[in-house]
């Protein structure tokens, strides 16, 4: 138990902190982190004071942030669409969303790809920074709001479109029939400013509704399918991992090919020679047989002693020690009954006095 | 076929190659199929090691703890020479320090190479297979081939109590000397007549040959010579019995050994044999070089030795008197029911001896008293050698008299015990 504890305590560690630092950082965020200009964002670049303003003016805001919420509103609602950052939807996506949106379509910071993927005569001209500017066009829309904050990309409107806020060597708002291609957003933060607010009711309020669809990236259903991982590496990454995934190989066979067989040996049986001692030992301890331990080793000092007191009796020996040693506890000692573990141990200690005074008489 | 590291090498170069280059499946089939293409050419330019002649020179004999040499002749009848690596393999006792070596033959040439053994333990080593790998021009494959050279090497037994020779052949000489016997028993052959000294038994006094010289003359008498020794290994499960690091078997190998060189030199006739329950080896009239040789692939067997087997095969061998040193263990089941029932064919016909390899851990373990368990095991210790005694003392009564000793004790103590009785007379 406390091995697979202390197996397991580091990595148990770093999962708790991890934990720790996930739910303190959600909590100190104060709240679900939403993407720019959603309709429910109270952030700097939230789109919230702009839904509401909308919405009081008897418009209906319906919000979608996933691609089949987006269809299914258009569909069955129908009215002005929004698209936030249109450079989430794959561009054949973002096309077939728009085909089927029958009103005004809005969408805010295109890049290349959403430009050419809907055929607008439209380019991108640059980026500015953020600052106000002249509508000087004849856009309703943007007459009747006036100067508006222009910030991020914007346009060149070709033949066939009206350019509005001309901003650097383009413009911030292009309108091409039914779509509008805006620079800059309306967020919480720039709402107050000049007619910011004016020129998003005029663009977003048109219709009776508003669909006002918010891609996000984690949506399943964005591109008309998953992305594999490898689908977001550079090619040469993703073939040369290939070509290394073959060195791996080549790395491997190399080190397989042993050079010849290896060599078995058939090695000699090893029985230790006191293997039997001990196992008796063993024995005799698992029973308890202290009489047996005990009657051994009175034998084996009898044994010992015969010899050098040259007596062959029993009596004769146990009076011959007793004279030696001087003892009283000599019959006993040699030829008494021992019972218990301890007494066991006194004994051999005894017998080994008694064998070295004999030794030493 | 094998590859080496330079290929691994060479792909992680195509790997980059393929992401910088040509990031497509078309680079990936493009680089590996270089890499292949150079292994395969590579594979062409290796030289031929089919072709290749591998011999092994006689490896011959070695005692153990000795160093030896074992060297392969390597003949390249090819066109293109071989390079790379051949490596010499041995099982892993005969103690190679490397049996790697580079490898270099050109066309029409031959070259040697040595792998130099120290064997760890004794019998027959065998090599196992030569293998050669020969690399490409490249060095990015090579081809590969093994092939069976053969090649033993057999460790004698190390014969560590050869220094109790020179005092034991000391004392023969002593025995052999001019010394009056004490009696004229069997055994004993008429030497010489020379004068009395003081000192000489007066029963050794030969009253007629006194009579004729001026002198007091005495008999003298040397030990019988051509007598027969015959020393019986056991090598049944008693021998298997490790005592400090080596079995009972090697110590009872080096008390053959000391004995035998001992008797030869005595004049005796020596015949070796080893049984459990088979013959294992017999060397009659055997001469040192013999004796050696048979022992070395010797190993104990985990079987009953067969006691009626190794008595038959004595008689067999043993004709008229001999002495029989029979080296087995002291243990109470195999003597009881084993030897003692067939001793009695053995010791009418020959003068028997019994060596037995004492262990030195069961002397050690008798004396402990420090804990319970200590006292049990020399409890147990005791009542094992009081077993050894009591047979040594059963064995007696069948007149056979028994050597116990520890390993590095019992070849000096066997052999004192064969001058005494060589110096006894008595057989």
């Amino acid at each position: 138990m406390t091995r697979v504890w202390r197996a397991a305590r580091l990595p148990v560690l770093i999962a708790v902190l991890l934990l720790l630092v996930v739910v303190l950082t959600v909590l100190l965020r104060g709240g679900v982190a939403r993407p720019p200009l959603d309709p429910e964002s109270y952030q700097r670049d939230g789109g919230r004071a702009v839904a509401r303003l909308i919405a009081d003016q008897g418009v209906r805001v319906v919000p979608a942030r996933t691609l089949e919420d987006a269809r299914r509103e258009v569909r069955t609602a129908g009215g002005t669409l929004l698209v936030t950052a249109p450079d989430l939807l794959e561009p054949g996506v973002l096309a077939a969303l728009v085909d089927e949106s029958e009103s005004d379509v809005v969408l805010v910071q295109p890049g290349p790809r959403a430009l050419t993927a809907l055929h607008l005569p439209v380019r991108i001209a640059g980026q500015v920074a953020e600052s106000v500017r002249e509508p000087d066009c004849t856009l309703p829309a943007a007459r009747k709001a006036g100067r508006s904050t222009i910030a991020g990309l914007v346009y060149r409107g070709e033949p066939g479109s009206q350019s509005c806020y001309p901003a650097g060597e383009g413009a911030g708002l292009v309108r091409a029939e039914r779509i509008t291609v805006l620079s800059t957003g309306f967020a919480n933060s720039l709402l107050d400013e000049e007619g910011n607010a004016a020129l998003a009711m005029n663009l977003l309020g048109g219709g009776r509704t508003l669909v006002w669809f918010v891609p996000t990236p984690t949506d399943p259903g964005l591109g008309g399918g998953t992305k594999k991982f490898t689908d977001y590496l550079p090619d040469g990454w993703v073939f040369g991992g290939v070509q290394i995934l073959v060195a791996v190989l080549l790395f491997g066979i190399w080190r397989a090919r042993r050079l010849g067989p290896l060599v078995a040996e058939r090695l000699p049986v090893t029985v230790r020679g006191a293997e039997t001692v001990e196992g008796r030992a063993r024995l005799y301890q698992r029973a308890g047989a202290t009489d047996h331990a005990a009657a051994a080793l009175r034998q084996a000092t009898v044994d010992r002693l015969r010899p050098m007191l040259g007596q062959h009796g029993d009596e004769g020996l146990v009076a011959e020690v007793a004279r030696r040693t001087g003892r009283t506890d000599i019959p006993e000692l040699l030829y008494g009954s021992t019972t218990t573990e301890a007494e066991l141990i006194n004994l051999a200690t005894e017998l080994d006095a008694v064998e070295n005074e004999v030794r030493r008489s | 076929m094998a590859l080496t590291a330079r290929a691994g090498l060479l792909g992680l170069i195509s790997a980059l190659g393929v992401g910088l280059l040509l990031p497509s499946w078309t680079g990936v089939l493009v680089g590996t199929g270089a890499i292949l293409a150079l292994c395969g050419i590579d594979l062409l330019t290796a030289g031929s090691i089919r072709s290749l002649t591998i011999v092994r020179k006689a490896t011959g004999n070695v005692r153990l703890g000795e160093p030896a040499e074992t060297t392969l002749v390597i003949t390249n009848p090819g066109r293109r020479a071989v390079r790379g690596v051949l490596r010499d393999a041995w099982v892993p006792s005969a103690g190679a320090a490397t049996d790697r070596h580079p490898l270099r033959v050109p066309a029409g040439e031959r070259r040697s190479i040595s792998t130099a053994l120290l064997p760890t333990r004794r019998g027959d080593r065998r090599a196992d297979r030569v293998t050669v790998r020969s690399l490409g021009r490249l060095g990015l494959a090579a081809r590969q081939r093994s092939v069976d050279a053969g090649g033993v090497l057999r460790v004698l037994p190390p014969f560590h109590s050869r220094k109790h020779l020179p005092a034991r052949l000391a004392r023969l000489r002593e025995l052999d000397g001019r010394r009056a016997s004490l009696v004229r028993g069997a055994g004993t052959e008429f030497d010489s007549l020379r004068e009395y000294v003081i000192g000489d038994d007066v029963r050794s006094i030969d009253w007629r040959a006194t009579a004729r010289a001026a002198d007091v003359m005495v008999r003298t008498w040397r030990p019988e010579r051509s007598q027969r020794v015959l020393i019986v290994l056991d090598t049944g499960r008693l021998s298997a019995g490790r005592v400090g690091d080596a079995p009972r078997l090697d110590a009872a190998m080096d008390a053959t050994l000391l004995l035998s060189v001992l008797a030869t030199q005595a004049g005796d006739r020596v015949d070796f044999l080893a049984v459990d329950r088979r013959v294992r080896a017999s060397v009659p009239g055997a001469a040192l070089p013999d004796t050696v040789n048979a022992m070395a692939p010797l190993e104990p067997e985990l079987v009953e030795t067969d006691y009626r087997l190794l008595t038959s095969e004595i008689l067999r061998r043993a004709r008229q008197r001999a002495l029989v040193v029979l080296l087995t263990g002291l243990d109470s089941g195999a003597i009881r029911q084993g030897l003692l029932p067939v001793l009695p064919m053995l010791t009418a016909r020959h003068r028997v001896v019994l060596g037995a390899v004492g262990d030195p851990a069961i002397g050690a373990l008798a004396q402990g008293r420090d804990t319970v368990q200590a006292v049990y095991e020399a409890a147990a210790a005791e009542r094992t050698l009081a077993e050894r005694r009591e047979l040594t003392r059963l064995l007696g009564t069948h007149g056979v008299q028994v050597v116990d000793a520890e390993p590095d004790q019992l070849p000096p103590r066997l052999s004192d015990m064969y001058l005494a009785l060589k110096a006894g007379g008595t057989r």
